[in-house]
């Protein structure tokens, strides 16, 4: 195949923004949402027995931070509802991708054939509402590593299969 | 380990365990030289405390030969079901695993004491994201080799026979040199680069000077009452900027002698494999290149070199560890003929294909303008009214403004049938050269502004590396991020 062929071969290429993608979880958005609350609420507890117990923050000033914490927190838990719609993955025949982000998007792709191995994991919060994560390990450090969060346990399962399927056959 | 198999567990030899006590010594030594310090300098004062400091360091050496005793005992590597087994410890006991086809590079280093003592470390790293390396502290050079040869062959040795590798190192050391370094010429390269860099700066330094005296004239005789003042002011800044141009000179200094210690004797020769460079005074460092695990290759030349008509070269092998140093080969002062060979020697048809050039958007570099030139000339007046400062700002802007310009003519990303070229640079030029197929994953990243203008930025990870491709138009990023998918897709090839 000759270069000069690249444009004419491109067009024909399956094309990354054609794909349709899947959501996640919708019980996710919860995980996330608690999440965010629970990170506020230590911050809370944490400003106000350094105020009560030091007394180094003038009344106004400790009000102007509480303030602050609960706008930062209103923010996330509405960027996190906006965004959350952007939050999906993709399997095709050779490979999975993962989007995510409203304001600042990604898309991600890892080929199966790039793929050392994969790994399921749970979190505290996650496993309350019965939902994984998958981790898909490429080599040359963490960076490039792919981790689809918010999935259903039966799901997540399936994925790690058909992944470790196309692994294998690869590797013969 | 002639005689011996590997397949059963074997031991370091003898020396290892003088190595493993001098590893210990230098950990407390480490962990409590400050202390030390403070004796020797305030050793009057601690004149009581004379016996306990003796007992201590004798503790110390104690606990260490005991360490260096259990250590040793407990420590033994073996190849067995095509795996490389390192077992280690006596209280934590640690069984390390390698399977000989993950094994991305073998290194075969040796610092002082080991160059002392005549052993050399030998060190296995895979290219998983979990941390993994095995280190065999003391072998004795011939070991080594042979060792080096059997993890790097793939095969398990018990399926060998001992007298082909026999031959297989002999073999080795027959391989012919490309190029090496004198003491000479490497200290030529080191100091044009570094004064280079340091010339640099020590114009924009006379020209703040230049500036600063010349106001500082020009105020004299406008103001006779802030003479005083300014006569302060000039004796302080003077004494910066003498202590400035004693800080360069240092450091320049300092790098020549690094760059020198750490390329010594530096030498490159073909193997059957690929290359082996050999490097290195107090840390010698012996690398085996082989030719189908590269990832990234970059050469890099500045005015300097291209008057030698020399260029750096950096290959780039995969690694568990994403710290640039540990996976990066540096060859220094390679002739420009030999590393074009060199490179059509890796990537044998790169340089024959058809190439399709790009470019960062112009938008990048004057939002990056924006950002540390603009801005600052903004601000700063408001807060500082002193001249030099001023004159100090404008120094700046015109070097930022002219680096940026040159970094944005210099940057473009070439794209052909089966690789990439990523060139930058401001003063200096690289050149990456990377497979496309052996790219590992992919990502394409957009802020909605960025949408609405149709740009887009472009990561591509490697085994090696991360590569961003910033601020290309929407288009490109999509074609480009398709075609590499296709190519890494189509057929599966060994990347590594």
């Amino acid at each position: 195949m000759d270069f000069s062929n690249k444009t004419t071969t491109i067009e024909t290429l399956p094309r990354i923004e054609d794909i349709k993608f899947n959501p996640l979880a919708n019980k996710y958005l919860h995980v996330m949402r608690i999440k965010t609350i629970i990170t506020s609420l230590i911050l809370l507890t944490a400003i106000s027995i350094f105020h009560f117990s030091q007394e180094i923050l003038e009344l106004n000033e400790y009000l102007y931070i509480i303030a602050g914490i609960l706008g930062l927190a209103i923010i996330n838990l509405l960027y996190t509802k906006i965004s959350f719609k952007h939050r999906a993955y993709s399997l095709r025949e050779r490979d999975i991708t993962y989007k995510r982000g409203y304001i600042f998007r990604s898309i991600t792709t890892v080929p199966f054939n790039r793929i050392q191995h994969t790994e399921i994991k749970e979190g505290a919060l996650s496993r309350i509402f019965s939902l994984q994560t998958v981790k898909f390990y490429t080599a040359g450090g963490a960076t490039s590593d792919l981790q689809i969060s918010g999935l259903n346990k039966e799901d997540a399962n399936n994925i790690k299969e058909f992944v470790n399927t196309k692994i294998e056959s690869y590797e013969k | 380990m002639k005689n011996k198999s590997l397949s059963s567990p074997n031991k370091l030899p003898i020396e290892g365990l003088a190595i493993i006590f001098f590893k210990a010594i230098y950990k407390w030594g480490r962990a409590i030289w400050p202390f030390i310090v403070i004796y020797i300098f305030k050793s009057s004062q601690y004149q009581a405390y004379k016996t306990h400091i003796y007992i201590g360091i004798g503790l110390i050496l104690l606990l260490s030969l005991i360490h260096a005793i259990l250590a040793y005992k407990h420590f033994n590597f073996q190849i067995k079901d095509g795996e490389f087994i390192v077992n280690s410890g006596y209280i934590n006991k640690e069984k390390k695993s390698i399977p000989l086809d993950r094994i991305q590079t073998v290194n075969i280093k040796q610092n002082i004491v080991q160059q002392i003592i005549g052993v050399v470390q030998l060190e296995v790293d895979t290219a998983g994201s979990k941390k993994k390396e095995l280190s065999l502290p003391a072998l004795r050079k011939e070991h080594a080799k042979e060792l080096e040869n059997i993890l790097l062959s793939k095969k398990d040795e018990t399926l060998v026979e001992d007298e082909t590798f026999q031959e297989k190192s002999t073999d080795k050391e027959k391989n012919n040199t490309l190029f090496s370094l004198s003491i000479s010429e490497l200290a030529k390269i080191a100091i044009s680069d570094n004064i280079f860099k340091g010339g640099l700066l020590a114009l924009s330094f006379t020209y703040g000077i230049y500036q600063q005296y010349n106001e500082i004239i020009n105020e004299r005789f406008a103001n006779e009452i802030d003479n005083i003042q300014n006569t302060a002011n000039t004796a302080s800044w003077q004494l910066i900027l003498f202590a400035v141009g004693v800080f360069i000179v240092f450091s320049i200094i300092l790098s020549v002698i690094r760059i020198i210690l750490i390329n010594f004797e530096l030498k490159l020769s073909q193997t059957s494999q690929g290359y082996k460079l050999e490097k290195g005074l107090f840390n010698k460092r012996s690398v085996i290149i082989p030719l189908s695990k590269i990832q990234t290759y970059t050469w890099t030349t500045n005015p300097i070199r291209k008057i030698f008509n020399i260029a750096t070269i950096t290959i780039k092998q995969a690694s568990s560890d994403n710290v640039e140093e540990r996976n990066a080969v540096h060859i220094p002062g390679c002739q420009a003929s030999t590393e074009e060979n060199i490179r059509k020697e890796i990537f044998n048809d790169s340089s024959t294909q058809e190439y399709d050039s790009h470019k960062t958007q112009a938008y990048y570099f004057m939002r990056s303008w924006a950002i540390i030139v603009l801005l600052p000339t903004i601000i700063i007046p408001f807060f500082v009214s002193s001249y030099n400062i001023i004159a100090g700002l404008i120094t700046w802007n015109i070097v930022i403004s002219v680096m940026l310009y040159m970094g944005f003519k210099k940057r473009k990303y070439r794209i052909s049938k089966d690789y990439m070229i990523i060139q930058k640079g401001s003063i200096s030029t690289s050149n990456k050269i990377l497979p496309i197929f052996k790219i590992q994953a992919i990502r394409f990243k957009q802020s909605i502004f960025m949408k609405r203008k149709g740009r887009a930025n472009l990561v591509i990870y490697t085994a090696s590396e991360r590569i961003a491709i910033p601020f290309v138009s929407e288009q490109f990023a999509l074609e480009t991020y398709n075609y590499i998918l296709y190519k890494i897709e189509k057929k599966n090839l060994i990347w590594m």
